[in-house]
């Protein structure tokens, strides 16, 4: 049986199911039999007690330099000894009931109290108000160390969700995996178990059939539970894991040099990111660069819009950490799928095709003058790339360049340094661009082959929409018509040509870009390590006949075909 | 009576860790002190004592809010409140 689930971390391994159940089960109205008295005592004593293991461990994490650990703890002191929160307890204690009841009660109080937010975020906070009362009951109820029996080596934990102090006890190495059924990749559990490299599959509502005992094999890598197996299929599911780990360890290794082709053409492999944090991670993972950095997200949650000084501050932040190595970024791409407190946008029958990205900006034209203003001053201190995005013609395209010529005059006038010669380029993504290639290559430095919104374009397929998503094909031949149109634009014009949706790192379509002539991908970082591995298995010599033939097929499952005969099982055994 | 407002600038808000640093210091003044949000014309009043007063406020990036401080210390323990906020990062 196959189950599946959303990866939290990846990995793949194999282990025997230990199922736990993380909350005592309380009784929420259970009255006093003791009198007040006597239960103020014992709520006195029970949260002095607590309060004094959590204080030891929290210092015997700090003195194995486990910061993390240490910081989640504190947080659960921190709630304990609220005031508010004690308050609540003696509310319930002073209507007469139990002191595991009344905990009960105030932590359900705090609780529902905090689901009220708008922050999903911090919302997930409840997991450690949870995690904290757990703790209470479980010393009420006798049991003074929670320590998890049956945990050796090869256990992988099934259970509905899981408290980050449970995680706290088990030592690093010791269990193989976690499945949870519900959980959330922002729970501080969750977390943890990423940082001790725990492979973690969270939402598998299924995983509730497995039972204590399966073998199992995991792989959050694709994100499914598979289980329970027999002893010939553990077998050979044994020694495919250790070819999968052997691999990884492979491409871990070889991810930091240059990408190249087995004919000795240097590719360049950037990252594409939306945050501060990820571009120095980028470089991490073996990237050239950042080829596309997402600046939406600096918009969203929030309710005012960033100012010229915060977005400078963060653009140098990140281009800071490249090295010297570019930073693209684009310009801002909201609409109404995509929507932002601070603009009122209205809700539209057809988002995709609305107001959106470089449209808004052309009518609000102080919103995109902050962005570029904020983009060239960056430029003075590493190297910065604008790239507009949504272009469909020629009069948006110059709208934008003028927009970036009076923002250079306003820095002028203002004293403030900026690159002269910062290279400005556009997203290729509607096909009304592509088709004009050639002469949008004239007026810009770069393109960026947006691949996503390119295909939905052009085939007309909404490609959030589940039930037409087999008609979602970035290797339908008209849309690798109009790629190859794109790429041969800029190479006639001698342009930097990449290339940064879903397909830079799929691993079918990288021989045909190559042929096409992209030298320039950008991915999600995790992609990195292999799609350096796969170009370096290619012949650019021999792709290119292959992708011409490819254009004159009649379908996409012609070209799978095509490609999958000619692509031999050396380059296979690295995918799957 | 002494107060101060300010924005909230970093990108998770005031989520929990730096809620708790947030009452770890508070608990150093003995003034009483609050948090004050704005909302549709309705204050919301927080204790700064309190991670769950702090916490279910859910502060976030771009809030405006505004921090008050009663007592003989008022005035220390708001400036170094504000000045902790101020230096939230990620």
């Amino acid at each position: 049986m196959i189950f599946q689930g959303i990866s939290a971390f990846a990995g793949r391994e194999i282990g025997t199911v230990l199922r736990i159940n993380n909350a005592l089960k309380v009784d929420a109205d259970e009255k006093s039999h003791h009198g007040l008295n006597q239960e103020l005592d014992t709520w006195n004593n029970t949260v002095a007690a607590v309060l004094n293991d959590m204080e030891a461990e929290r210092k015997q994490f700090l003195k194995e330099k486990q910061e993390t650990k240490a910081d989640i703890v504190d947080i659960q002191i921190t709630l304990l000894k609220d005031r508010v929160f004690q308050d609540k307890v003696r509310f319930f204690l002073d209507h007469g009931y139990s002191a595991p009841a009344s905990i009960t009660r105030a932590v359900t109080w705090e609780k529902n109290s905090l689901l009220k937010v708008k922050n999903n975020y911090l919302r997930e906070r409840t997991k450690d108000i949870e995690d904290m009362g757990n703790r209470l009951v479980s010393w009420l109820a006798g049991y003074r160390n929670v320590k998890l029996p049956g945990v050796g080596g090869g256990t992988i934990i099934v259970t509905e969700d899981i408290f980050p102090s449970l995680l706290m006890e088990i030592k690093q190495g010791s269990i193989n995996g976690i499945i949870l059924q519900q959980g959330s990749a922002t729970s501080h559990a969750v977390i943890l178990a990423g940082s001790m490299g725990i492979p973690t599959l969270i939402q598998c509502k299924a995983a509730k059939d497995l039972k204590d005992g399966d073998v199992v094999y995991l792989n959050a890598t694709s994100g499914y539970v598979e289980g329970p197996l027999s002893p010939e299929r553990k077998d050979s599911m044994h020694a495919q894991l250790v070819f999968y780990h052997r691999r990884e360890t492979d491409l871990s290794n070889s991810r930091m040099l240059p990408a190249e082709t087995a004919d000795k053409q240097r590719i360049r492999i950037m990252a594409n990111i939306t945050d501060v944090a990820a571009g120095e991670k980028s470089l991490q993972m073996g990237a050239d660069g950042v080829g596309l950095f997402r600046t939406e997200f600096f918009f969203m949650n929030r309710s005012d819009l960033p100012s010229e000084q915060e977005q400078f501050e963060c653009y140098c932040d990140v281009a800071g950490k490249l090295n010297g190595k570019p930073l693209t970024i684009r310009t801002i791409d909201i609409g109404a799928d995509k929507r932002i407190d601070s603009l009122k946008l209205e809700k539209e029958q057809n988002p995709f095709l609305g107001y959106r990205a470089i449209r808004i900006c052309a009518d609000h034209e102080e919103l995109f003058l902050t962005q570029l203003r904020a983009c060239l001053r960056a430029s003075a201190f590493g190297k910065i790339c604008i790239m507009f995005p949504m272009i469909s013609s020629l009069q948006e395209l110059h709208m934008a360049k003028q927009a970036v010529q009076k923002a250079k005059r306003q820095l002028q006038m203002a004293g403030q340094a900026y690159d002269e010669n910062i290279k400005v380029g556009m997203m290729v993504e509607i096909p009304s661009a592509a088709l004009m290639a050639e002469r949008f290559a004239e007026e810009v430095d770069f393109f960026s082959i947006g691949s996503n919104d390119l295909t939905q374009y052009t085939l007309a397929v909404d490609r959030l929409n589940s039930k037409i998503s087999y008609l979602y094909d970035p290797l339908n031949p008209a849309v690798l018509k109009l790629i190859a149109k794109t790429i041969h634009a800029a190479l006639k014009t001698k342009i930097v040509c990449s290339l940064c949706g879903e397909m830079a790192a799929d691993p079918l379509a990288i021989p045909l870009l190559l042929g096409f002539g992209l030298r320039y991908f950008s991915m999600n970082m995790e992609k990195i390590p292999l799609t350096k591995k796969l170009i370096s298995l290619l012949n650019v010599d021999r792709m290119e006949p292959l992708s011409n033939e490819c254009l004159k097929a009649e379908d996409s499952d012609e070209i799978r075909k095509k490609l999958k005969t000619f692509l031999g099982d050396g380059y296979w055994e690295w995918i799957s | 009576m002494y107060s101060k407002e300010l924005k909230i600038k970093n990108s998770t808000g005031l989520h929990a860790r730096p809620a708790t640093q947030l009452v770890h210091m508070a608990e150093r003044y003995h003034s009483k002190l609050t948090i004050i949000k704005e909302e549709t014309g309705e204050n919301v009043v927080g204790d700064i004592k309190s991670i769950f007063s702090i916490l279910s406020m859910g502060l976030m990036k771009g809030s405006m809010i505004l921090i008050q401080g009663e007592g003989d210390d008022e005035k220390d323990a708001v400036d170094s409140i504000c000045d902790f906020i101020n230096s939230l990062e990620e």
